[in-house]
């Protein structure tokens, strides 16, 4: 069941995301954008990751989006232009594309299964389940055990925040309260722009 | 005993360079600026003539050491400076008439606006020419004759705004540059000689020691013959650039554009003979190679003939100077020539150097004596412009009367002495001689030559002094006479003119000074043709009388028929020497090295032209990718991306 | 069993490339980058989940962090990029070319240079040298100036024959 839903997201994740460079509207790529993010979002679910799917689908789908959407309509009142009709270099951007997917995957084809044994090797639960596998003895409660153990929870990653990755989270944050103030300092409007500004805008 | 007095021959001139190149610097027009160069060259003055009076030359020769310039392993430059009768009568006749034109200029280049840049040069000059004279070593002698003839350059160039100046100045300093460069030549294959005939460890340049020199000689005469005729040319050929002879005499004429005093001084009176006194040094040398001598002999006597009917066509009272002064060098080189008959070689020094002596009297007395004509007029010396100066120039009309008449070798006048000596000389080197053929030319030669120079002398003197008075424009309404402080130092060249001849000749006051010339056999005193002195007078008295003759009767070569008149225009046009030589070495260099500058345009900087272009040309082929486009960079770097991706995953 | 939701992060990443080479709007591009980090980020997370560790999704959360950091900034610079040159597109953008492309410069929503105010009559100027070319340091050129011919079309050797 996980698995199919786990193809199903990635299907839609991946045709959307095609549609996404496609679409000629930038409205309707925004949008499709964030579809994307949303079937990303159930794929980060169904790895045990909701807290990371929540704040994806809240801060890209959410903010982002709506901010980019503003800016879009700010910018571009009138419909289609042709900056958006007309493609730069498609064929060998879709060249390179497609050598980098392909690359990358048939490299992963490769190598993952050596990965996932080594893994194996080194993850008692992993060892149970291959155990069982061996002798064909599959006890419920014991798998059951072991995937609850192996299972990440929102209460988990909260806890590794604030211990192992405490640095990291204050320096993301820090970050964060940076790029706003940079952003407000970047965006303001200079007082000699402003009578241009009104006049051309 | 020591004479380390000698030192302050150089050194008197030395500080007043250095000081005076120091006021030059800091105020250019400083009217004090003469005194320094007055003190140092009276001193200077004063010093050669105790030098002359109490070496005994007659026993040693005075070696005055005292400076190291450089000692270290087989590298010691001993500089000292060597006293014997050439170089005494040498340095005295530079001292002296240096000190006495120094006073003149003082008065001459009052006002000019670089008073101070005058001086220091000067005293740089003397300080040159005193070490070129009382050098005792070849290598130190070169370096200063290289250093009189870059301040003989810059006193040409003297007023560099006027192009003819600069152009002059120029003009002297390459020809100079040719010949010195063969002088180089020279030195260089004399050391090479000596170092192969000597094993004495005395130091790498001690080896070019005149002593060292002469020592060597026998031996390198009966090893290298060759090379030393070739040593013999090639300081002939630095000789004659020097002394302006026949062919490469033309920058003399030029010379003229510098400063009167410097006319008088360098280029007619001491750097001038200096290529004389090479040839006297080397006397020792030259004796060895008579054919060498014989045709320096040639070449002073057709430098002579040449320059004396030059001088008969000119109108610039200075280059009538001028042309006189190429001439009477000319006589010296006959007079060395003489050496050719190796008995005769000490009197042939003697009388080259008596000729020296009273040359530069009279001839500085003349030039001085013409700067005053200059003064007056307001600097036109063009003598068809001016006439009967007699009258406000009494007493620079005596003074060029006197000096007309020793040059011109009217009896008893010092250049008579002098000139009667050479053609005595001429005469009696014609006796068993292998080249008396050559003598008997230069002998008529001579004769020709006295009667041309009578004949010039007495015109110029006829067109600038007699005559009705007429003044250009440019000298105002009343030409004054010099003043008497510019007047006196030519009232003692005047003396110096009129009794030097006597002093020096037949009277033997000082006379006995250079009888004796070192490394050369005693001389004996040749038998004396009373002929020769008669004729000599004989023909100087009527070629002065031609010469006046010609001018107040407005008789010319022009007057005189077809060929006089092509003589005259030829002379005129200094019978195309400088044509000649623009042919010669002026075109073909120039051809040479508009090929040459060609070649280099388009042949060399053409090849790395085309290098350079190859990176212009490989960045333009890939600047299509600098379209400042963002899709376009980002595309590149993909590219770049992926590709190192694809060398990670497969490449190995 | 390789996890299916691993091949899913490289094509993420693959299309939004895509994007960027392709778009010409700033947004649009940037919303690709938003794209190829999403991708990132999801292979961070399924990665943690085969290694049993947390660090994959505290990785996507800082990466998550970055990236509206990122949009904000990026939005902040496209609002006054779009204030100065009145359009979303790249191609307005192209200070950095070699001039000899200065008249295929771009089509479409480019605005031309002499209608910006801040470069108005610009254009007008020569070309030759990069604005503020004057203000930097230069060789001094030996000899000729390598900017003009090497030598003068009119340039000849001086006639040194006239002076003998």
């Amino acid at each position: 069941m996980e698995l199919w839903l786990t193809y199903a997201f990635c299907a839609v994740a991946v045709v959307l995301a095609i549609s996404f460079a496609l679409i000629k509207h930038p409205v309707h790529a925004a949008l499709s954008f964030a579809c994307v993010v949303l079937a990303a979002a159930g794929v980060y679910l169904l790895q045990d990751a909701a807290f990371v799917a929540a704040s994806t689908v809240v801060v890209y789908a959410g903010a982002t989006i709506i901010i980019f959407m503003f800016v879009l309509m700010f910018a571009q009142q009138t419909n289609l232009l042709d900056y958006d009709t007309l493609k730069q270099n498609p064929l060998a951007a879709g060249v390179v594309a497609i050598a980098l997917a392909a690359t990358v995957i048939v490299v992963a084809l490769r190598e993952l299964p050596t990965l996932e044994a080594q893994l194996a090797a080194k993850n008692p639960v992993a060892e149970v389940a291959a155990k069982d596998a061996a002798t064909d003895i599959k006890t419920e409660a014991a798998v059951a055990v072991a995937a609850k153990a192996d299972r990440f929870t929102v209460a988990k990653l909260g806890a590794a925040f604030y211990t192992r990755y405490l640095l990291a989270i204050e320096i993301a944050g820090t970050l964060l309260l940076v790029a706003t103030l940079g952003a407000v300092v970047i965006a303001q409007r200079e007082p000699q722009a402003d009578v241009k500004e009104t006049t051309k805008l | 005993m020591d004479y380390y007095i000698a030192w302050l021959i150089p050194l008197g001139p030395l500080v007043a360079a250095v000081v005076g190149s120091i006021i030059a610097f800091l105020n250019p027009r400083a009217s004090f600026a003469h005194l320094v160069t007055w003190m140092g060259l009276t001193i200077s003055a004063l010093a050669s003539l105790y030098c002359l009076f109490r070496v005994d030359v007659a026993h040693d020769v005075v070696i005055a050491g005292g400076y190291n310039w450089l000692d270290f392993a087989q590298m010691r430059v001993p500089i000292s400076l060597q006293l014997d009768a050439t170089s005494l009568v040498q340095i005295c006749v530079v001292t002296v008439v240096g000190t006495l034109v120094a006073y003149y200029s003082a008065g001459y280049m009052h006002g000019d606006k670089a008073y101070a840049r005058f001086f220091a040069i000067f005293s740089a000059f003397v300080f040159c020419m005193t070490m070129l004279v009382l050098a005792d070593n070849l290598l130190v002698l070169y370096m200063f004759w290289e250093g009189v003839g870059l301040c003989s350059y810059l006193m040409i160039g003297f007023w560099y705004e006027r192009p003819s100046a600069a152009q002059a100045a120029l003009k002297a300093f390459v020809i100079n540059r040719l010949a010195d460069t063969g002088f180089l030549f020279g030195i260089l294959l004399l050391w090479l000689g000596i170092g192969q005939v000597t094993t004495a460890d005395s130091g790498i340049v001690s080896r070019l020691d005149y002593k060292v020199i002469f020592e060597a000689l026998p031996t390198l005469a009966s090893s290298h013959p060759d090379l030393l005729f070739m040593v013999a040319a090639m300081l002939l050929l630095g000789a004659i650039g020097k002394s302006a002879q026949f062919p490469l005499h033309i920058w003399l004429p030029d010379a003229m554009e510098g400063p009167t005093p410097v006319s008088a001084l360098i280029h007619a009176a001491t750097m001038v003979t200096a290529g004389v006194y090479l040839m006297c040094r080397m006397a020792p040398l030259m004796v060895m190679v008579p054919g060498v001598l014989v045709f320096a002999g040639w070449l002073g006597a057709i430098t002579a003939l040449l320059a004396a009917s030059v001088a008969l066509f000119q109108d610039d009272l200075k280059r009538v100077l001028a042309y006189s002064t190429v001439s009477q060098l000319g006589y010296m080189f006959m007079a060395i020539s003489c050496g050719a008959v190796a008995d005769l070689m000490p009197l042939a020094v003697m009388a080259a150097l008596f000729h020296v002596a009273t040359h530069a009297f009279f001839k500085a007395l003349l030039f001085l004596s013409a700067g005053n004509v200059m003064h007056a007029m307001g600097d036109v010396i063009d003598m068809r412009k001016f006439s009967g100066l007699k009258g406000v120039l009494p007493k620079t009309h005596i003074l060029f009367l006197v000096g007309g008449a020793a040059l011109a070798g009217i009896p008893l006048l010092s250049g008579f002495w002098s000139k009667d000596g050479i053609l005595g000389l001429l005469v009696a080197a014609q006796h068993d001689s292998p080249y008396a053929f050559s003598f008997q030319i230069f002998f008529v030669v001579g004769l020709i030559t006295a009667g041309l120079t009578a004949i010039y002398t007495s015109r110029a003197y006829y067109h600038t002094f007699q005559g009705k008075p007429v003044f250009p424009k440019e000298a105002g309404d009343h030409p004054h006479e010099a003043t008497t402080q510019m007047l006196l130092p030519l009232a003692v060249l005047a003396v110096g003119s009129v009794f030097l001849g006597l002093a020096i000749g037949p009277t033997g006051m000082i006379g006995d000074y250079l009888h004796d010339i070192p490394h050369l056999a005693v001389a004996e005193h040749g038998e004396h043709h009373s002929w020769v002195l008669i004729a000599s007078a004989v023909v100087a008295l009527a070629g002065v009388a031609v010469g006046c003759l010609s001018a107040s009767q407005a008789w010319t070569f022009r007057s005189a028929g077809e060929v006089g008149k092509s003589f005259s225009s030829a002379g005129k046009n200094r019978f195309y020497m400088d044509e000649m030589m623009a042919a010669a070495f002026v075109r073909p260099a120039e051809f040479i090295s508009a090929r040459m500058s060609e070649l280099d345009l388009q042949g060399i900087d053409g090849l790395w032209r085309k290098i350079v272009e190859l990176p212009k040309k490989a960045g333009w082929a890939f600047s299509f990718m600098q379209r400042g486009q963002l899709g376009g960079y980002s595309l590149l770097m993909a590219i770049g991306l992926v590709a190192y991706l694809l060398l990670l995953s497969f490449g190995g | 069993m390789i996890n299916p939701a691993l091949f899913i992060g490289p094509c993420l990443v693959a299309v939004g490339l895509f994007g960027f080479l392709t778009r010409r709007n700033l947004i649009l591009m940037f919303l690709s980058l938003e794209l190829m980090l999403a991708g990132v980020s999801l292979n961070f997370v399924v990665f943690g989940k085969m290694h049993g560790d947390l660090g994959g999704q505290v990785f996507a959360i800082l990466i998550l962090v970055v990236a509206a950091c990122e949009a904000a900034l990026a939005l902040s610079l496209i609002v006054a990029l779009v204030r100065l040159r009145g359009t979303l597109d790249s191609k307005a953008w192209s200070a950095l070319r070699e001039f000899q492309f200065d008249d295929q410069a771009g089509s479409g929503g480019r605005m031309a240079e002499d209608k910006i105010p801040e470069l108005a009559g610009r254009a007008a100027e020569d070309h030759s040298h990069p604005e503020g070319y004057e203000d930097l340091p230069k060789l001094t050129p030996a000899g000729l100036d390598p900017q003009t011919r090497p030598v003068d079309s009119d340039f000849k050797l001086p006639d040194l024959a006239g002076r003998a």
